[in-house]
């Protein structure tokens, strides 16, 4: 009789643990994922930031490689010369024949 | 006792409960509906998701506006306990360099519970700032917009308010396309109002803004740029506008004023700085506009270029009025008059004209009537409806008074003049795509009306390319690409006179002259220095503009400057020895080519002001050998114009460079 009790007793307490745990992983999930939702949600706010950094490095980089920019800092600062379009002069090549028989040679 | 005692407690615990059934019954049941509201307020919160507004590009995929994400920082001064203010005080000190009682101050002088202590906190720091958990400090996200090249396009890109809401500009005008949907979720909060979770049924995701290529370029827009600044510099004047535009579509390529602003600091510019002269801004154009009456005459046949007409000896008394040429002509033909931008013979060709035809013309133009543009804040101009002109009106209108333009009416209607007869309108916007890239809305040129016959279109071409050549755009003329326009000068309207202090000097020309690819409009306002003529003033402004962007296009260049059949003998100019070198010019050219010599005479021409291919042409006429100093054009020659030239002579010839200023002695 004690026995059958006992047994009795011990369903009734591992039913009511097993629905404490249960409730109390439900919780715990639920917490866990009530957490993932607002990490989710901040994740999202930075990836926007990074998009917009991505967009600002972006426009930084065309910026920084634009003529407009580089030619300043070649002429002021790296004292070089701005290349001036090539010069293309006509000569016929028999008026050439001509001035290199007559024994001058051009400069 | 001890069953009095048990039962008093069985009767207190009863009651106990009794209450608090009460109270349960109370809350639950009778006033579910109020409290659950409270508690709604309470834990609950409707939180707003920004959409990302759209960017903008030049037509090269430059981006030229873009967003910050950053933060502002408030402190609820009721919730925050002492403590809490000065570890707020501290963190904030540490962080963005502000003395800890500068926030301490905030806080104790603020007026409302809520105290903004940092705003627009860049969103690197704002990270660490998040991170604390402060009773009473609050954020929100409050993003910047960023343009890229501070004042670059000021009267294009417009800006953004405090609210992110287009200002002015294309961000107004295409704000609703910019702006995008604001989406929205609902989070529970803890007690201090910071965010538990989010309830993901709730969350409307937001709808980011569409991006906008405009037709603008950057290379342009700065050559535009910086040569108005230069030249309003240079001429003292209150301030210069200008446009490029691509004829044959209507799309801009540039818009400037010299008057330009900082767009990431908008609120330190005034009203006047900011309103886009080219579009708002009317004048009467002057002589500028004689392109279009000249063109209205030619297109309904009541004259011909050959057509002669009477210049008076520059001044001429029409209905009382006297009007005065600022050269003193007589007989000319209708092609001189326009190159040389006689007032009387156009007044006298107008009379040639109905009114009504006059004014149908005008129209057709787009003169009196808004162009489109998509900006706002476009004026209309002003034309006069022909029931209401006086006897003198028609002859005014036809040198450019008595009707008034916006710079962006007259650059149109000049597209049309020189396009085959076709106006466009103007068009600012290349496409607009989604976040993604994908294009939405891709614009083409829209084609208004034909104003004018092909035929016609060509006339005038070559009208304009005469104005430059012969009239009075000389200094307008390009070194190696044949270009058109017309000058303007014209008295400013102050009070209802004209005034003889304030003028406008304007320049409209195109090149290729024979496929205009550039239209080039310029109005230097009330010139100070030296001279006040649009030939003088603005039309060195549009070679500079021209001679920078063929230096970019090369193939722009007359083809005729090219000959494959030859021996090239080039030098290049950076290493250049002290003299330019010994050249011969080419004998094989035809005599056809150079015009207004006699090659038979053998007389030595005066070859000065002749660009060097011109007078290396006409020396090799001659068969004549010449040593070139420097380049550009000839400034002096070593055999005197008139000598008689004999075999074996050899002149040396002297150049200056009028284009890029590099000289190569």
């Amino acid at each position: 009789m004690n026995g059958k009790h006992d047994h009795q007793l011990l369903n009734v307490i591992i039913t009511f643990v097993s629905a404490i745990l249960l409730l109390l992983g439900y919780v715990g999930l639920k917490l866990r994922i009530d957490s993932m939702k607002k990490e989710a949600v901040i994740t999202n706010e930075q990836i926007k930031q990074l998009q917009n950094q991505k967009t600002k490095l972006f426009a930084d980089a065309q910026f920084l490689s634009s003529e407009e920019r580089i030619v300043p800092i070649a002429v002021a600062e790296l004292q070089l010369e701005r290349r001036v379009p090539f010069y293309s002069v006509s000569i016929s090549t028999s008026d050439l024949q001509n001035f290199v028989g007559s024994g001058e040679t051009p400069e | 006792m001890n069953n009095n005692r048990l039962l008093f407690v069985v009767i207190f615990v009863f009651l106990g409960f009794l209450t608090l059934v009460f109270r349960l019954y109370n809350i639950q049941i009778l006033h579910n509906v109020e409290y659950g509201a409270y508690a709604e307020i309470q834990n609950k919160g409707v939180q707003t998701i920004l959409a990302q507004r759209g960017l903008i590009y030049d037509c090269n995929g430059l981006v030229l506006s873009f967003n910050k994400n950053e933060v502002s920082f408030f402190v609820d001064v009721k919730s925050a306990r002492k403590n809490d203010k000065l570890e707020i005080a501290e963190l904030f000190s540490g962080l963005l360099g502000y003395s800890s009682e500068h926030y301490l101050d905030m806080m104790k002088t603020a007026k409302r519970r809520n105290v903004c202590i940092a705003k627009k906190v860049s969103s690197e720091k704002a990270l660490a700032l998040k991170k604390a958990r402060i009773n009473g400090l609050k954020f929100e996200e409050d993003p910047s917009r960023v343009y890229q090249y501070d004042n670059f396009a000021s009267h294009i890109l417009g800006y953004v308010n405090a609210s992110f809401s287009g200002a002015d500009g294309i961000e107004k005008y295409f704000n609703d396309q910019l702006k995008g949907v604001d989406g929205s979720r609902i989070i529970l909060k803890d007690a201090r109002g910071e965010m538990i979770t989010v309830l993901e049924e709730s969350v409307i995701p937001p709808a980011p803004g569409n991006s906008i290529y405009l037709t603008i370029d950057k290379s342009y827009q700065v050559i535009l740029e910086s040569a108005l600044k230069k030249a309003a510099i240079e001429n003292m004047a209150e301030n210069a506008i200008g446009i490029i535009m691509d004829p044959a579509s209507g799309k801009i390529l540039a818009l400037a004023s010299s008057d330009d602003y900082n767009l990431n600091f908008y609120n330190t510019a005034g009203d006047s700085i900011k309103r886009d002269k080219v579009i708002a801004d009317m004048y009467e154009p002057g002589s500028t506009f004689k392109a279009i009456s000249m063109a209205a005459f030619l297109d309904k046949k009541t004259c011909s270029p050959e057509d002669k007409v009477f210049g008076e000896n520059g001044s001429y008394k029409f209905k009382n009025i006297t009007i005065k040429d600022s050269h003193n002509s007589g007989w000319m033909s209708v092609k001189d008059v326009f190159v040389h931008s006689s007032n009387i013979g156009m007044s006298k060709l107008s009379q040639r004209i109905d009114p009504r035809s006059f004014y149908l013309y005008l129209r057709d133009f787009g003169i009196g009537n808004y162009t489109d543009i998509p900006l706002p804040g476009e004026a209309k101009g002003n034309l006069k409806n022909p029931d209401s002109w006086s006897d003198y009106t028609k002859s005014s209108i036809s040198f450019g008074y008595e009707v008034a333009v916006t710079p962006i009416q007259l650059t149109t209607a000049y597209a049309a003049i020189i396009n085959g007869g076709k106006l466009f309108q103007p068009q600012l916007v290349d496409k607009i795509t989604t976040n993604d890239g994908e294009t939405i809305n891709s614009f083409k040129p829209k084609f208004v009306r034909q104003v004018l016959k092909n035929e016609t279109s060509r006339l005038m071409r070559e009208f304009f390319v005469s104005a430059i050549e012969e009239g009075t755009g000389k200094k307008a003329k390009l070194s190696f690409c044949t270009a058109g326009g017309k000058t303007g000068t014209s008295r400013q309207l102050i009070g209802g006179r004209y005034s003889t202090q304030k003028y406008n000097s304007s320049f409209i020309g195109f090149f290729p002259a024979d496929n205009p690819k550039y239209l080039i409009y310029i109005l230097v306002n009330a010139p100070k220095q030296n001279s006040y003529y649009g030939g003088d003033v603005a039309a060195p402004v549009f070679k500079e503009i021209a001679t920078k962007i063929i230096s970019l296009n090369p193939g722009l260049k007359n083809k005729h400057d090219e000959k494959k059949d030859e021996t090239i003998f080039s030098y290049d100019a950076l290493n250049r020895s002290p003299k330019a070198g010994l050249i011969f010019a080419d004998s094989r050219q035809s005599q056809q080519e150079v015009e207004g010599f006699d090659f038979s005479k053998k007389i030595m021409p005066n070859l000065e002001g002749k660009s060097l291919r011109e007078a290396i042409r006409i020396l090799s006429m001659f068969r004549m050998k010449c040593e070139i100093t420097g380049s550009g054009r000839i400034i002096s020659q070593s055999i005197l114009a008139g000598t008689s030239i004999k075999k074996g002579m050899f002149c040396k010839l002297t150049a200056q460079d009028e284009t890029n200023g590099i000289s190569l002695n």
